[in-house]
Parts: structure tokens; C-alpha cells; sequence
């Protein structure tokens, strides 16, 4: 150190300057200096500075002490004086903390629904190594999920890298029957090796290999209760019903029950063999039902693992088109492997729930902003008595934290009280609770929340010049107001975007429910075909038609909720290159009665045409015309029907298309065809005006005549409204949504426009008395408010636009995005924010002016 | 009144005996000069104020001195309180020790 010696000890010194520059003024180093001065006259250089070192170092105990002490002060300062200015402005605190409480409660509840999308089948402890085989038809973007049944021994066999391998047989609902207990279950078969690969806990009975015998049975608890009750199910014998005959397995052990963050939902699980009770092949390579998983040794690279086995399609089947694609699992629940997904859903309300506590923090901004006059007075003073700025800062930044905190705990509260109704409306099981990530995630969001809203006020605040606003002639600064007229613009801006793309969606929504499919849905049961209702399928569906209320009774292969197909269907002059994909309705001859389906050209089947069995075909309007038919009529096609053979036929009809899937979807090529061996699903059509006597018949002939199946239907129109469920759960999630967003909105200009009537109090007064009518004063202030939403359309309008373009590119059938949605939606908007600002405008228009000029 | 601790006591007599010229530097001299042990600046102050915030002195800015770059230094003097305070401190000090010999160092 070559420091000058009169000088003192530089760190020294730097450190006491530290000290004493704190907000407080830990004095006493000015007497310090001064002594040290002294001491170096008298006693030297050397002792003095040593002895200045020794005061500052042992300063600084007593410097902690104190400056702990005057934080403690001041933070009780602080804390009185922001619960004073909370008391003091009811209106305005109320206003700023229900919309914060408002704005979190809705960003809770979508953070909530996010982290439960997000935590799909990630409990599985090896979910970084398992995929599933996806086959993609050469020179298409298609992903086929369902593979042959000899591909993942196979894969398993010869490639290293993957260590296991599983298939699964999925989705299948069919009867369990333990004594007289009795109900229809969710079956899956899986090869032994699902319980390495997934993490099922096993919780009773036999935890090596519990599927390694062909008779073996696994059910998870809630289906062993259900069976068994309190009993031991180990070792029981179950009986199960498959295509219409039972078989016997036994109890080997019971699950956890699967919880509900998965996709893999089942009752219980067979051994996957039990497949073919029914016929089905699982050993040749082109017979396609079963997805196809595998694990992956930690560290190997998917990538490579897929080009090596890309190609085992075509070692096995020369000619077939497929590669095969490694999948993750992880992407499975959100990802759709042609890009978007439910991963959008997930983008798109995590930006809603911040749009919504981001207008919540703009009435704070702004209602914090436009009383900033009100405080002033307490800011002035407070630097005269000496406070810093970086000490006002932080007392605004603390108010603002204390309003966050209280509409944190309040939003806590209204979430647990919601939290109810948003699982049921969501159809989930979602659980809140305050632990661990989520409770450091919801305090993180409360803090950014008040630090977000309370910056801009606080350096607001604590810029006033303490001259300026004592002298009394202050008035707010004139930058401020158009700020607070863009933040304002920003809200509504956000609450008509919102808007219109809440009523777009309902639009679609209801589009959906209400497009003409081309057949009638209103009225049909739908039961699946299973035990006796199977093999007296005939004598029932006679019983039933006596009823003169009964229209119609058919049997399908269940096309509008399974889908079946195929691109084996050839006729004279297809180009043998081409691909070509076709769905299969297996039908009854009294299909057309049921749904009304229209003929375009030719016949429906008929019991008159004995040979319709065996070689007869209708295809659909889009068939027709992607065959290249000019006169469909009596061509003649081959189509392979997996239980009734394949099939050489000719066209006796042209279907008018009608859907037969979801609305998502462009109606396919479709071939019709009499295989009663495919046959799983039942229809019933009624007319009547009775509808319970109806049914109460069919459910009475149906226990007379089947009882060895639980009697469970559906009604069609119910089953296709399920196909849109997904979707009219994203739109009730945006409406609500929607709302909260609104009235936060309008809770901030609330509170701006009664400041603002309370501002113009005298001028208001003075203008009725110098004759202004009370239209004249409503127009006056309810103005500046109209002009801020009429701009806010401008720059909601082509965001929506842009936005709702692209949505709607996702369904196949899609209502106009007409104009008239803007304006009804903006319409809204407007009329919302009028009747908020008219209210207090006629209060004040209506006033007597007495009161206001009074005190003057 | 609650009583005061020791080290209030002696800089509160420090600033009875300097009178008219109590301020930092005077009084920390005092106050080494009777207890014989140096004193930190920083648990000076911080003893000063707490006397200022119990009301027992008060603080008074005397006229700018050239030598300190034209600021002025702070004189503290007793207040009422600070007196009664004082006084009630040797009430105390007389009962503790009231009827007691002197010590001799053999008492053990």
C-alpha cells in the first residue's frame, strides 16, 4: 500500500465511509477522523493509523447492531403506514387486490393444470429410455402406432441396444365375473416384461414375472376391491368374457392403482397371448393391433438405435412400406409426432394465465400511479426528515409486496374452493396441494407478481421532489397519464383478443355439435355385442322389433369410436404403386334405417339379394371419386375382412358421405360391407316420445335374454359429443378464463374512473352550475375511456386473426371467421367498460354541486 | 424507569462532567479517561443514541468549524429525564451498597 502517510488506512477508511453512507447515518466518523488526525501529530503515523484500523474493525459489530435495529424501525414505519394507506383508500385496495387475487386464483389453477399435463407417465423410473415403435408409410408423415405382433420379440432379439420389449394389447373393455359380481373392466395384455419396463408397483401376490403363466390375471386394486372386496384375490378365479365366450383366469397378483397422470389406464392386465381366445394372429408380420414398446440400454441415442432398425419391416415382409421410428414416451401424452399436440394447449394457457395477472399488475401500476398524488405529501416529508430514495423504493416496493401477499393468500384460498369445480369441469383428478416445488413456485410467482407491479410505482413515488410537492401546487407529472393510457389500451387490447377467441372457439364448438353429420344420431343405443347378447344377437334384435317404438336394430363394427382400415382394397385399373388407404364399416342390413343414411346411386343392402352376403360392397361419395370411378356401380373390388375372409365383390351403391369419425378429421375413402363376424357393436334406434318406457323395455329383454353380461349402453349422440370433449374442455378453460380476465380489466378501469371523477370533482360542479346537463358530464368523462378501448380494438383485431387462423387450421371442418365475432366481441368489450366508467360518471354528472364546491 | 446498564451510565456521567463541551471526541476521552479501557467509536454512538431515543440527552448542532471542512459538530446535553435518571442510578447504586464494608478481596 503506498498510501501518503498523513492519510488514513485506505480499506480502513473505505469500509467507515460504507458504514457511515448507510440510510441511518451511522455517525461518528467524523469524529473518528478528526481524532485520528490529532493522534497522528502526537503520536505518529504508525500508532495513529493502527489505532484508526482497530476503531473502524471493532465499529463494526455495533454497526450491525445498529443498522438491525433502525431496518426493524423503519420496517414497522413502513408496515404502519402502508396498512394506514390500505384503510385509508378502500375502494382503491379492494380494487387492486381482487384483481391480484383474481388474476393469481386463474393462474394458479392453470399452473396446477400445466404441471399435471407436464407430468404425464414421468413417475416411471426408466421413462428416459422407453419408446414406443411408431411405423411411418414410405413418403408419407403418417405414424402408425399399431404394429404386427412378432416385432418386438424380434427387435428384442436381434438388436442389443434394446434391452426390453413389450407388446401391448389395448383399450379393450370387456365383462369380469367372480360369483355374482359382475362388470364390464378395461383389459390390456402385455408381454412379462412390462413390469421391468414400466413402474406399476406390485402390491400383493406374486412380484416376479406375475404374468408368466398363459391363465395368469393382474388387477389393480381398485378392480380386486370391486371383485372381491375384503377377501384375499390371490389365487382366485375370474372369469372374463372375450368375442363372446368366457375363460378362466386366475389371480397372481394386484397393482397400485394407476394413477391418473397416465395414459396407460387399466383395470386389469392378461397375459398378451389372451389376444388369440379370439382368432387374432399374433405371430404374422402383417396383421397390425398391437403397440409395440421398447426400453432402450441407458445412454444409447435413440437416433442411432432407429436407423438400425428402421428397416426390420422389410426384412420380415419384403414388400411393405413401412420404417420404423423410436418414439419416447415422454413426447407420448403431449407431443403429436407430426408436430403440435396438446403441447399447444399447454403454450397457450400458460400465456393466458400471465396475460391475466399481467392486466391484474397493470391496475396496481396504474391505480397506484394515479393516487401517487394522494401520497406526495407523505413522500415530500419523508426526504426532508432525511430518507433516501433507495429507502422510499424500497417502502413502495414493500407496500406492493404486502398487497401481493394478501391477495396471495386470498388467491390460495379461492383456488382451494375452485379447485373442485375445475377438476370436474377439466375431467381430472388433480390434487393441490402446498408442498415442496409447488409451494416455491406459487411464493416465487406471488414475489415476481409484486415486484413486477410495484417497480414502476415505487421509483414513481420516490422521484417527487419534496420543493415541488410542498409548495402545494403539485399535480401528478404529465408523463404519467399516458402511460397509464397505453397500460389501459394493453388491457383491453388483451380482454377483447381473449375475447373474440373465446367466442371463436365457442362458435366452433357449437359448429361441431351442430353440422349435419349426414346421419341421424338422435335416439340410438349403442351396446357392445358381447356373452349371449352376442350369440342370440337375431332372436334379441326380433324381440326388440315388436316394440313398435323401435325403428331399426343393427350391428357394427363400432366405426365412430374404434377405427379400422386398411390399404389392401384393389379394383380393376389401381395403379398397383399407389397406397391406398380405405376404412371398413362392417354393417347389418339395417344400417341405412338407423342413421338415415342418404343413397347417392344404387341400393343399400338387401335380405332380397341373398348374394349381398358374400359379394356385395357400397362405398362412399369420396371413395367413388378417389377410386377414380366414373360409374362405381358394378365394379367389382376386393377387400380382405379379417373374420369374415377376404372378400371379391361388386358395388351395388354410392353412399352419400356422411362423418363417421370426429369433425378433426376429413371424411375417408369407406368401403361397407355385410361381416357379421366382425360384428362388436349394437345399434337401437327409437322413436318415441317416451324414451325411458323404451328403454326400460330394452333393458328388460336385454337382462332377460343376456344376463350373463352387465347390462351398460351409451346413446350415440352422447358418444359423439365425447368425441369432442377434449375440445369443449379447452373452450370452457378459454371462457373462463376470458372472464376473469375481463372483469380484472374492468376492476382497473373502475377504480381509474372513479379517480377520475374525484379529481374533476370541483370542475364538474362548476360546469353544472354554469348549466352543463348531466349527458353533457356523462360524455366528458366516459370519452378519454371509449377513445382508450376503440384503440385497443386495433391491435386485438389481427392478433386474434392471426392467432384463430391457425387453430382452426386443425379441424377439418371449420366455421367462417366472419367479422361479425370481432365486432359482437368488441361490442362487449365496450359495452363492459361503459357501464363500468357510466356508473361513476353519472354519480358524478348527478351530483349536487353544492357538495362538491362546499368546502371551497 | 427501567434501569440503565453500566455503559449508558458512564457515558451519561461523561456528559454531565463535560457540560457545554459534550460532543464525540470530548466524550470518548471522558469515558476512557474513567474507565481506563479504550472505547470503539462505533459502540459509542450506538450507546449516544439509544440515550437520545430514551430522552436522557438531546443533541444540538454547534457553529461550522473550519478545521472539519465547515461542518459542525453535535454537542449532547442532559435533559431533564437524563438527570432524574442519573439520580435515580446513584439511589440504586447507594441501596446495593448500603451497610456493605469495603471489599478486601478476602471474603471467599
Amino acid at each position: 500500500m503506498n498510501t501518503v502517510p498523513g492519510n488514513p488506512p485506505r480499506f480502513a477508511a473505505w469500509l467507515l465511509t460504507r458504514m457511515s453512507s448507510y440510510e441511518s447515518e451511522f455517525h461518528g466518523s467524523e469524529e473518528l477522523l478528526e481524532e485520528y488526525d490529532d493522534r497522528l501529530q502526537t503520536l505518529g503515523a504508525c500508532k495513529a493509523r493502527r489505532w484508526f484500523r482497530i476503531q473502524v474493525f471493532r465499529s463494526f459489530p455495533a454497526y450491525i447492531k445498529y443498522s438491525c435495529l433502525w431496518s426493524f424501525y423503519m420496517f414497522k414505519n413502513y408496515f404502519i403506514s402502508a396498512l394506514r394507506n390500505i384503510k385509508r383508500n378502500k375502494v382503491f385496495s379492494a380494487i387492486n387486490l381482487t384483481g391480484l387475487a383474481l388474476g393469481m386464483t386463474s393462474c394458479f389453477l392453470i399452473l396446477v393444470w400445466v404441471q399435471d399435463e407436464l407430468s404425464y407417465d414421468r413417475f416411471h423410473a426408466h421413462v428416459d429410455s422407453l419408446h414406443i415403435v411408431h411405423m411411418q408409410p414410405e413418403g408419407t408423415d403418417d405414424h402408425y402406432t399399431h404394429g404386427p405382433g412378432p416385432l418386438a420379440p424380434t427387435l428384442k432379439r436381434e438388436y442389443p441396444e434394446i434391452v426390453n420389449a413389450c407388446r401391448f394389447f389395448g383399450h379393450a373393455k370387456a365383462p369380469l365375473k367372480y360369483q355374482d359380481r359382475l362388470f364390464t373392466s378395461k383389459v390390456r395384455g402385455v408381454d412379462p416384461s412390462f413390469f421391468e419396463m414400466f413402474s406399476f408397483p406390485v402390491l400383493q401376490g406374486k412380484t416376479e414375472n406375475p404374468l408368466g403363466d398363459r391363465q395368469s390375471m393382474v388387477l389393480t386394486q381398485k378392480t380386486a376391491k370391486k371383485l372381491f372386496d375384503s377377501e384375499n384375490p390371490i389365487g382366485k378365479v375370474v372369469a372374463f368374457e372375450w368375442w363372446g365366450t368366457w375363460h378362466d383366469f386366475r389371480v397372481t397378483a394386484v397393482l397400485q392403482d394407476v394413477p391418473p397422470n397416465s395414459d396407460f389406464q387399466f383395470d386389469l392386465l392378461l397375459p398378451f397371448t389372451f389376444v388369440t381366445l379370439s382368432g387374432m394372429s399374433i405371430d404374422d408380420w402383417d396383421v397390425y393391433g398391437y403397440e409395440t414398446y421398447v426400453q432402450l440400454q441407458p445412454g444409447v441415442d435413440p437416433g442411432s438405435v432407429t436407423q438400425k432398425i428402421s428397416d426390420t419391416m422389410q426384412n420380415n415382409l419384403p414388400d411393405s412400406p413401412l420404417t420404423l421410428i423410436l418414439y419416447p414416451l415422454e413426447r407420448l401424452h403431449l407431443h403429436d409426432p407430426r408436430g403440435g399436440g396438446p403441447i399447444v394447449y399447454v403454450y397457450i394457457f400458460s400465456c393466458l394465465a400471465l396475460l391475466i395477472v399481467g392486466i391484474a399488475c397493470i391496475n396496481f401500476i396504474n391505480l397506484t400511479t394515479a393516487r401517487s398524488v394522494k401520497r406526495a405529501r407523505e413522500v415530500g416529508l419523508r426526504k426532508v426528515v432525511g430518507a433516501k430514495r433507495a429507502q422510499l423504493v424500497r417502502q413502495f416496493l414493500g407496500e406492493s409486496f404486502l398487497m401481493t401477499f394478501l391477495a396471495f393468500a386470498a388467491a390460495l384460498l379461492l383456488t382451494r374452493l375452485l379447485f373442485p369445480a375445475v377438476n370436474s369441469l377439466l375431467g381430472k383428478q388433480m390434487v393441490f396441494r402446498l408442498e415442496g416445488g409447488t409451494a416455491l413456485m406459487l411464493v416465487g410467482f406471488a414475489l415476481f407478481t409484486g415486484l413486477i407491479s410495484g417497480v414502476y410505482p415505487a421509483l414513481v413515488l420516490s422521484s417527487f421532489r419534496p420543493v415541488n410537492v410542498l409548495k402545494g401546487s403539485f399535480s401528478s407529472d404529465a408523463k404519467a397519464p399516458s402511460l397509464r393510457k397505453a397500460l389501459v389500451v394493453i388491457q383491453f387490447s388483451i380482454s377483447i383478443l381473449l375475447l373474440i377467441c373465446a367466442s371463436v372457439m365457442f362458435k366452433q364448438l357449437d359448429f361441431m355439435r351442430h353440422k349435419d353429420m349426414g346421419l341421424n344420431t338422435d335416439q340410438v343405443i349403442n351396446l357392445e355385442l358381447r356373452g349371449g347378447l352376442r350369440s342370440q344377437f337375431r332372436a334379441i334384435k326380433n324381440r326388440l322389433l315388436q316394440n313398435p317404438d323401435i325403428l331399426a336394430v343393427s350391428a357394427t363394427n363400432g366405426s365412430f369410436s374404434k377405427r379400422f382400415g386398411t390399404d389392401k382394397v384393389s379394383w380393376e385399373g389401381k395403379d398397383p404403386n399407389e397406397r391406398f388407404f380405405m376404412s371398413i364399416h362392417a354393417v347389418d342390413y339395417d344400417y341405412q334405417e338407423i342413421f338415415d343414411i342418404e343413397m347417392s346411386q344404387g341400393r343399400y343392402f338387401s335380405e332380397e339379394f341373398p348374394s349381398d352376403r358374400e359379394d356385395a360392397f357400397i362405398i362412399n361419395e369420396t371413395a367413388a371419386e378417389a377410386m377414380g370411378m366414373e360409374s362405381p356401380l358394378g365394379q367389382s373390388i376386393y377387400c380382405p375382412l379379417p373374420f369374415d375372409g377376404d372378400r371379391n365383390g361388386l358395388i351395388v351403391g354410392v353412399v352419400k358421405d356422411f362423418h363417421f369419425r370426429s369433425l378433426h378429421e376429413e371424411i375417408n375413402p369407406l368401403v361397407l360391407a355385410i361381416a357379421p363376424g366382425w360384428f362388436t357393436d349394437m345399434y337401437i334406434r327409437m322413436q318415441t316420445n317416451e324414451l325411458a318406457a323404451t328403454v326400460g323395455f330394452i333393458e328388460g329383454i336385454l337382462k332377460e335374454m343376456a344376463a350373463d353380461i352387465p347390462l351398460e349402453y351409451t346413446f350415440l349422440d352422447e358418444d359423439i359429443d365425447r368425441l369432442y370433449q377434449k375440445d369443449f374442455r379447452i373452450g370452457a378453460l378459454v371462457r373462463y378464463g376470458t372472464w376473469f380476465a375481463v372483469v380484472v380489466a374492468c376492476l382497473g378501469l373502475l377504480g381509474l374512473a372513479s379517480f377520475t371523477a374525484e379529481q374533476r370533482t370541483k370542475e364538474i360542479g362548476i360546469r353544472k352550475i354554469l348549466g352543463s346537463s348531466v349527458g353533457a358530464i356523462f360524455l366528458l368523462l366516459s370519452k378519454q375511456f371509449s377513445c382508450w378501448i376503440l384503440l385497443a380494438n386495433l391491435f386485438a383485431w389481427p392478433l386474434a386473426y392471426f392467432g384463430l387462423s391457425k387453430w382452426l387450421e386443425s379441424f377439418a371442418y371449420r366455421t367462417r371467421l366472419g367479422v361479425e365475432t370481432f365486432l359482437l366481441a368488441s361490442l362487449v368489450a365496450f359495452g363492459v367498460a361503459i357501464a363500468t366508467v357510466g356508473y361513476q360518471a353519472f354519480k358524478a354528472a348527478l351530483a349536487p354541486p353544492v357538495d362538491s364546491l362546499r368546502y371551497e | 424507569m427501567k434501569e440503565m446498564t453500566v455503559s449508558e451510565e458512564i457515558v451519561l456521567t461523561a456528559i454531565w462532567r463535560l457540560k457545554e463541551n459534550a460532543y464525540g471526541i470530548s466524550i470518548r476521552k471522558k469515558v476512557v479517561e474513567v474507565t481506563g479501557k479504550e472505547m470503539i467509536y462505533g459502540t459509542l454512538y450506538n450507546i449516544l443514541d439509544q440515550l437520545v431515543r430514551k430522552g436522557y440527552v438531546c443533541k444540538r448542532q454547534g457553529m461550522p468549524v473550519a478545521k472539519r471542512g465547515g461542518r459542525s459538530k453535535i454537542y449532547y446535553r442532559l435533559t431533564e429525564t437524563g438527570v432524574h435518571a442519573l439520580q435515580a442510578a446513584r439511589q440504586l447504586q447507594k441501596k446495593i451498597w448500603n451497610g456493605l464494608p469495603e471489599l478486601t478481596g478476602e471474603e471467599v
